[in-house]
């Protein structure tokens, strides 16, 4: 009983000890300035409803910023506002806007430079150059923010959420459009990205660069200039997402370069111009994932290896699997082909004969761009019928042994 | 006569199309880099090559153009290249062989390959400066190894 209760006091004091003071602060020159500076480490800074002209404002305490009613922070188009540059600082609430733009920093509406478990969540960052960025930063929180832009000039526009050098970064529930790519990872490792919104950004929807062991789940990638390009990573693992209407020229669901070890499951590639690119992948595992009205469903190109497809829907694609060379180092097995017309004779709902899910005129389209105009005429069907009979031109490796007669339920 | 002078015609249209070697303008934002097959979009960065057909290749990065010149064994005497002007992003491009390079990692370049072109040895001078490394010229870089 007594440890108990000599406990019980002494978190009594504690609280006492560590009472944090609220700072209320009003819309006045250089008030959320002078409050910061006045502010002891753990005290909460509490903005008023209001418009604040301010720039520039370090944040080197551990501080809490809480805004009431969405006060406006407005950078003037000119100068970054928030620079996180200590340990647990929390910022919610607050509406920050009108960041300008440098040719050699990158400015940014909320900047968090070299500190740890920082959270920022509930803000509303408008027509900012970059919205959040995170420069050597770990276990920081980016929760629930809106992340919009209206520039015309997407060009040269900066990325929605932007980090660098970072690690244990956890991205939730985030609403991005407008930038130029959603969400930036450069040198970002273990960390988390689920149920974010990325859409209509210039670019990519979620762009990866040499960011390994992270997670993205959950997020809907939409109407992205090219989609979401995952690019030079070790052990990404993305499952539960959905790539929806990302359509143009050199525009891809998902476009992989150089990943290893890599997991894809159970997502949605759904009206893409190329639901899956891949170039120079190795130990891909694409499982139980829905490929529905795409142009290409899957290219895989002839530079990847050990990749397998297993169990995954294809339903409505112009073409379902397309590659630029006769060797094939991946497996496609026991998945559902919608234009496979074999039998099942056996009845174990696996069809009988294999399907060669590369029709001729994919190959040919592969080699001569332009042949395109000639898709789906008198000609193009007469050669895929001959080509059933007489495979000659599709790379005869690349065919699933097992397709199945039924389409998944996933 | 007439088909004579439609034959012609014809000709004369081809022959305006045929393959001359010249710069052809990056379309920044929908233009994909040839080796990495990224939207180029950061104009201080964007390179080109022309080959001695007159085929343009575009690029996000000068390390991507090295790169890929250096996969494909390209014919460098033979071909033009450009990168774009650091200073003047808005499609200035420089002939690769007369510009000068800072190699740092304060570019941050797409793909960060890390160079950044500049016309003069006195537009480098306060970025060379600043950042205290070597000014490279085509030939370095043509020999250096890329970190890509």
């Amino acid at each position: 009983m007594k440890p108990v209760l000599l406990l019980h006091i002494f978190l009594l004091y504690a609280v006492t000890w560590s009472f944090a003071t609220i700072i209320k602060v009003h819309p006045a020159v250089n008030s959320i300035h002078h409050a910061a500076n006045i502010a002891h480490s753990g005290d909460t800074l509490l903005l008023q409803k209001g418009i604040y002209k301010e720039h520039d404002i370090v944040i080197s305490k551990k501080l809490t910023i809480t805004g009431e009613g969405f006060p406006i922070i407005d950078g003037e188009n000119k100068y970054q506002v928030f620079i996180i540059a200590s340990d647990s600082v929390i910022i919610q609430g607050l509406q920050i806007q009108h960041i300008g733009k440098g040719s050699i920093t990158d400015m940014a509406g909320i900047k968090i430079v070299n500190a740890k478990c920082v959270t920022i969540r509930n803000n509303r960052l408008i027509n900012n150059t970059f919205g959040i960025y995170l420069q050597n930063t770990t276990r920081c929180n980016i929760v629930n923010n809106m992340i919009h832009s209206d520039a015309k000039d997407e060009i040269n526009g900066g990325n929605g959420i932007h980090a660098w050098k970072c690690t244990h970064l956890s991205i939730t529930g985030n609403s991005i459009s407008g930038h130029r790519d959603g969400i930036y990872f450069e040198f970002v490792t273990d960390s988390y990205i689920a149920a974010n919104t990325s859409f209509d950004n210039a670019r990519y929807g979620l762009h990866f660069m040499f960011s390994h062991n992270d997670t993205y789940t959950q997020n809907t990638f939409k109407s992205n200039g090219a989609g979401v390009a995952v690019m030079y990573s070790k052990g990404v693992i993305m499952c539960d997402n959905e790539f929806v209407h990302n359509w143009g020229d050199a525009s891809y669901g998902l476009l992989l370069k150089e990943i290893t070890d890599s997991k894809i499951e159970h997502n949605r590639f759904t009206k893409n111009t190329v639901g899956i690119h891949m170039e120079g992948t190795t130990r891909v595992d694409v499982r139980r994932n829905i490929f529905q009205d795409n142009g290409w469903g899957v290219r895989v190109q002839a530079s990847c290896s050990g990749s397998s497809f297993v169990e995954n829907n294809f339903i409505g694609n112009s073409f379902d699997v397309t590659t630029n060379g006769t060797m094939m180092l991946n497996t496609f097995n026991n998945n559902y082909w919608d234009k496979y017309d074999g039998y099942d004779l056996d009845k174990n709902s696996i069809g009988d004969v294999s399907y060669y899910p590369v029709s001729v005129y994919a190959v040919i389209t592969e080699k001569i761009p332009p042949a395109m105009i000639l898709y789906r005429s008198f000609l193009s069907d007469i050669m895929d019928q001959v080509e059933k009979v007489m495979p000659t031109i599709i790379p005869d490796m690349l065919k699933d042994d097992h397709p199945l007669m039924k389409k998944l339920k996933l | 006569m007439k088909q004579v002078l439609l034959i012609l015609f014809v000709c004369g249209l081809l022959g305006l199309s045929s393959c001359q070697q010249q710069f052809e303008p990056v379309d920044y934002g929908h233009d994909a880099c040839t080796h990495c097959k990224m939207t180029i979009m950061d104009k201080r960065f964007a390179a080109e090559m022309v080959t001695e057909k007159g085929k343009a290749y575009k690029f996000d990065d000068i390390a991507c153009l090295l790169k890929y010149m250096k996969e494909k064994h390209v014919n460098s005497a033979k071909a033009m290249i450009f990168v774009n002007d650091y200073n003047k992003p808005d499609n200035s491009f420089l002939d690769a062989r007369q510009a000068v390079y800072l190699h740092s990692e304060v570019f941050k370049t797409p793909m960060n390959g890390n160079f950044a072109a500049f016309s003069t040895d006195r537009e480098a001078a306060p970025f060379k400066d600043r950042l205290q490394n070597n000014q490279l010229k085509w030939q370095d870089l043509e020999t250096k190894p890329i970190n890509q």
